[in-house]
């Protein structure tokens, strides 16, 4: 038996279940960059959590867990992408290829930084405005029912959010810059 | 625009096909770009945990942290969701490990033709369907232009698919369906007032009390049209919802006004729109440029038993845009397109009942073989029509020839063993009244 067998630890349920609960948003992540919507996303990690439950046992050690779980959830990804394809008109393989191969390098802990970052910098915006940024998120057309209740054109709104995506992306890029230092 | 904007246009998925290559051609040349499009969407990511963590009860975003020990805390929202997902996952692998019949069937196949691929529960692709199957939840997914599938729940309501339509269906306690892409119509008994039949669509979701109707579902539309009874249909773009009662329809497309429209009566002639683009069409599609028209190409289609592969192409004949097309005795099919190498061609439609039900494949093919290396353009009479092999096993109740039935599907194709090129830039449905001297010559 080679030492590498030997060595190899063996996960629980238990392990892995805290496992894809502390990876989950980096995972999450991973998969927004390589699909155009949510439900493709939601779609491809409910899809690769039961694959990486099934096949735990390939797993060697809690360390690789992310790495790992990327190439599963890359694989779900580029399988609905083929499906996707049939009806849209989506980013080419050559550069989906390169995004995943780039994002599958970053690590656990530069995805928890940034996760810090994006909710440290929540807390400078007002409520309206938190309120504002999570709408679109809501999928029931919270946009349009803000601008109708505050008085305003739904596409004064769409602008205002723009600039406070942008306000909130340099906030974010300046605490990632300062944590770098 | 600016180059972040396209990356914020591309993940809210308000990107056109222009902006689509021309976000790709920036991936593909910029590594800061890339790093860029990585950033926004690792922001969006995180946006929207924050946001689904906000809109729970306590209305309170929890910080992240995780020491240099790993020891993690996270919003609990996802904590919770993936703790029981992760336990529902367990219990249903312990029940397929030790009671592998435990998953209670809902519904059972009782028609289906052409290639059809189902994934039940706990991911198993099952592709032998055989009619009279009982079926858990699953998805369904029609693999070629005709593919025709039907199924009927437990208390007797009917649900088809036809096309490359792909549908996901449920049924505990409350019937809930996904049509993905594609066509369904339906058969819907009276349902509980509390748990209506749902069917969600990429840009709509409908509540279904009982009722007959047909839904098809684009990438950024919905197209209902009810035959009985009544259906709610809401726009998930803005939340706007309308009734839409007997013999009326509606189109939902997102900043476009919902207008209920009495079901018109039934046209005799259609003609293939290719250059709006390759909705739930079969083939490789090419947009119309300076020396082309719109095409759709044949690609390589293989029977189940992998015995026969075909080239083959096919569209649905939308009632999203027109009124439904009856097939009038002696009416033509004119078939308009390229060619590479020498072969018959082969036309196949695919028809309905007036009242969404199926009503057969029929099939016919070029009167001689037509020259390749060259744009053709081929006739073929209604009545040269005759029933397609694949649903032989139905001859009984199906009629001889497709006459005063609607037309919802059609599609052409080789079969040389080898690719022939073909390409098709229109078909056209002549009716009798409509028919030139020398169309009829041809």
């Amino acid at each position: 038996m080679s030492d590498s067998i030997k060595n190899k630890t063996v996960l629980s349920e238990g392990d892995f279940m805290r496992l894809f609960v502390k990876h989950e948003p980096a995972l999450r992540a991973f998969a927004r960059t390589l699909l155009p919507d949510w439900h493709s996303v939601d779609e491809a990690l409910q899809e690769a959590s039961v694959t990486m439950w099934e096949k735990l046992g390939q797993l060697n050690g809690e360390g690789g867990f992310l790495p790992w779980g990327k190439v599963i959830v890359r694989f779900k990804c580029l399988s609905i992408i083929t499906s996707l394809r049939r009806d849209r008109f989506l980013l080419s393989d050559t550069v989906i290829e390169l995004l995943a191969r780039e994002a599958e390098m970053t690590e656990a802990e530069e995805h928890m930084i940034a996760r810090q970052a994006l909710r440290s910098c929540l807390d400078q915006f007002s409520e309206t405005h938190r309120e504002l940024l999570f709408a679109p998120y809501s999928g029931d057309g919270k946009v349009i029912r803000l601008a109708e209740n505050q008085g305003k054109s739904t596409n004064a709104l769409y602008k205002m959010l723009g600039r406070l995506r942008t306000k909130l992306s340099s906030c974010v890029r300046s605490q990632l810059n300062l944590e770098a230092l | 625009m600016d180059q972040n904007s396209l990356i914020q246009l591309y993940l809210d998925g308000n990107t056109s096909e222009a902006e689509v290559i021309e976000l790709d051609r920036l991936l593909a040349s910029d590594p800061n770009f890339r790093r860029e499009f990585r950033f926004q969407a690792e922001i969006d990511t995180n946006l929207r945990e924050a946001s689904l963590d906000l809109a729970q009860p306590n209305n309170q975003i929890l910080p992240v942290n995780e020491n240099r020990e790993g020891k993690v805390q996270i919003g609990w929202r996802w904590t919770l969701a993936s703790l029981v997902a992760i336990a529902a996952m367990v219990m249903v692998m312990i029940v397929y490990s030790y009671q592998p019949k435990a998953e209670p069937t809902i519904a059972k196949i009782t028609g289906l033709s052409g290639p059809l691929e189902w994934t039940g529960n706990g991911g198993r692709v099952v592709h032998n369907l055989t009619i009279g199957s009982e079926l858990s939840g699953g998805t369904i997914d029609g693999l070629s232009p005709d593919s025709w599938f039907e199924l009927e729940f437990n208390d007797g309501s009917t649900v088809m698919i036809s096309g490359n339509s792909m549908l996901t269906f449920s049924d505990r306690n409350q019937k809930v369906l996904y049509l993905k892409s594609g066509n369904i119509s339906a058969n819907v008994s009276p349902q509980p007032e509390d748990s209506p039949m749902i069917i969600h669509t990429r840009s709509a979701m409908l509540t279904v009390l009982g009722t007959r109707f047909e839904v098809e579902a684009g990438l950024s539309s919905t197209a209902l049209s009810v035959s009985e009874g009544e259906v709610r249909l809401k726009r998930l773009s803005d939340g706007q919802s309308v009734n839409v009662p007997s013999k009326h329809r509606v189109v939902a497309t997102a900043g476009e006004q919902m207008l209920k429209e009495r079901m018109p009566d039934y046209v005799h002639s259609w003609k293939s729109q290719l250059q709006n683009g390759p909705t739930n069409t079969y083939g490789k599609w090419s947009p119309t440029t300076e020396k082309q028209s719109a095409s759709l190409k044949a690609i390589p289609y293989v029977s189940k038993d992998r015995a026969l592969t075909l080239y083959l192409l096919g569209m649905p004949v939308s009632r999203a845009d027109h009124s439904p097309v009856i097939l009038k005795p002696r009416s033509q099919f004119t078939v308009r397109g390229r060619l590479d190498s020498k072969a018959a061609i082969y036309i196949g439609v695919q028809v309905a009942h007036p009242n969404g039900e199926f009503a057969g494949k029929y099939l016919a093919k070029s009167a001689i073989k037509i020259d390749g290396g060259q744009d053709f353009e081929a006739v073929y009479q209604l009545s040269d029509f005759s029933l397609d092999p694949s649903v032989s096993h139905m001859k009984d109740v199906l009629s001889e020839k497709p006459d005063e039935l609607v037309l919802t599907c059609i599609w052409c194709f080789t079969n040389t063993g080898g690719p022939t090129g073909l390409g098709v830039t229109e078909i056209e449905l002549i009716p009798p009244s409509l028919q030139t001297p020398s169309s009829l010559s041809k």
